[in-house]
């Protein structure tokens, strides 16, 4: 009879440790562990698929070079201070790519324009008008509050890691953590009461 | 004194942290009182999760594509060996190790005899010449016991050279040695044979 027992999955430490010892599959295991979690931060800090395809890869790449020297507690944060680092590295050395935000010929933002594929049919949001309305706000949001809200929402990294992240202190990450949401609030206040009247 | 706005202001960094899972059991405990006691800090919770819940979906994410994680890995893999080279030594030095006995091996295999010896080609041509000259005193020495002791020693000294040219390596005396040796036995058997009436005479 199988083994149905349940059996605690290897730390990243651990992970990290077998893949210098000489474990390739364990390398596999932390790509796609922590795959979501970056992936939507980059997806939401360059300006298109590809271009978050190609600096993913790049990060991994970076990560691998300095694996055997990772003697820190938290590897998704240290992870995400990589790809924030290329990020900006990025944005410094080429020109803005074409951004989600430019209007088509129709007045639509390209993002509007261009279906996700990425979306599943239980995540309506993503397609609705609210959708579009978050979507539009975060992109407005000045940087540094832009960041600290994908790192929490889209990567779920906490404040002591976002602070990290960001070189500043976990005061000032909530702070900013505060300012985005009461802009966000303010702005679809309005839907969620249509949507209260709705139901 | 404080407001009671920045008083809620408050409560809602804790909110925040309540939520990222980051709050002490104090800390927990005091939020949960106040929220009982205060509406707005208790709607201001049901807003920002709500907006966090549609955010996290509505916003760009996905999974990045599977040529992506394959070409991570490829390249972890190719990496990996130099991970494992520096970070165990003893893998390394077998890895050493290895490679010089290729190398020695290859070298000692297109060695000529006479760069195997360390002879000259003029030396072991003088060899040459010296075991036809004990072949030729062999095969006419008389049957005498000293001369039969001569031929076995000749033989012997022959066999030796034979073997010191390549047939058998487990030889490895000096080459100018075994000339020392086998040319005075070599001319004497000569002599011998060249004029052995007249010594006997």
């Amino acid at each position: 009879m199988a083994n149905t027992g349940n059996v605690k999955p290897l730390s990243d430490a651990e992970l990290i440790a077998s893949y210098v010892g000489g474990e390739l599959n364990s390398l596999e295991v932390l790509v796609n562990r922590h795959r979501s979690a970056l992936f939507g931060y980059i997806m939401n800090m360059t300006a298109n698929r590809v271009n978050a395809d190609d600096v993913f890869q790049e990060v991994w790449i970076r990560a691998i070079k300095k694996i055997g020297n990772f003697k820190e507690n938290n590897f998704p944060g240290w992870l995400m201070r990589i790809a924030r680092n290329h990020v900006i590295d990025e944005a410094r050395r080429k020109k803005p790519d074409l951004s989600l935000d430019c209007e088509t010929p129709d007045g639509m933002s390209l993002k509007q324009a261009i279906p996700n594929n990425s979306r599943t049919p239980d995540r309506e949001i993503a397609d609705s008008e609210l959708g579009l309305k978050i979507n539009a706000a975060v992109e407005k949001l000045p940087p540094e509050q832009k960041e600290v809200f994908i790192l929490r929402v889209k990567s779920d990294m906490p404040f002591k890691e976002i602070s990290r992240i960001q070189g500043t202190s976990i005061n000032t990450a909530l702070a900013r953590m505060q300012y985005a949401l009461t802009r966000l609030r303010t702005i679809l206040k309005d839907d969620y009461a249509q949507l209260e009247r709705a139901i | 004194m404080k407001t009671e706005t920045t008083h809620c202001e408050e409560y809602h960094e804790l909110i925040l942290l309540a939520d990222s899972g980051e709050l002490t059991h104090d800390s927990r405990r005091e939020l949960d009182m106040h929220l009982r006691d205060c509406p707005a800090c208790a709607q201001y919770q049901n807003d920002i999760r709500r907006i966090i819940h549609d955010s996290r979906e509505a916003l760009p994410g996905g999974l990045p594509s599977e040529q992506t994680v394959s070409n991570i890995i490829a390249h972890a893999g190719n990496r990996h060996g130099r991970i494992i080279f520096f970070t165990q030594p003893w893998r390394a030095v077998a890895g050493i190790a290895a490679v010089l006995a290729v190398v020695m091996t290859t070298y000692i295999a297109f060695q000529t005899p006479e760069q195997r010896t360390g002879t000259s080609a003029y030396e072991a041509g003088d060899l040459h010449v010296m075991i036809a000259l004990a072949s030729e005193g062999e095969s006419e020495i008389p049957a005498s016991d000293s001369a039969g002791s001569d031929d076995a020693q000749l033989k012997e000294l022959a066999g030796r050279l034979l073997r010191f040219q390549g047939f058998n390596t487990e030889e490895s005396e000096d080459p100018e040695d075994i000339t020392d040796l086998f040319l005075p036995t070599a001319l004497q058997l000569r002599n011998t044979r060249e004029f052995p009436e007249e010594t006997n005479v």
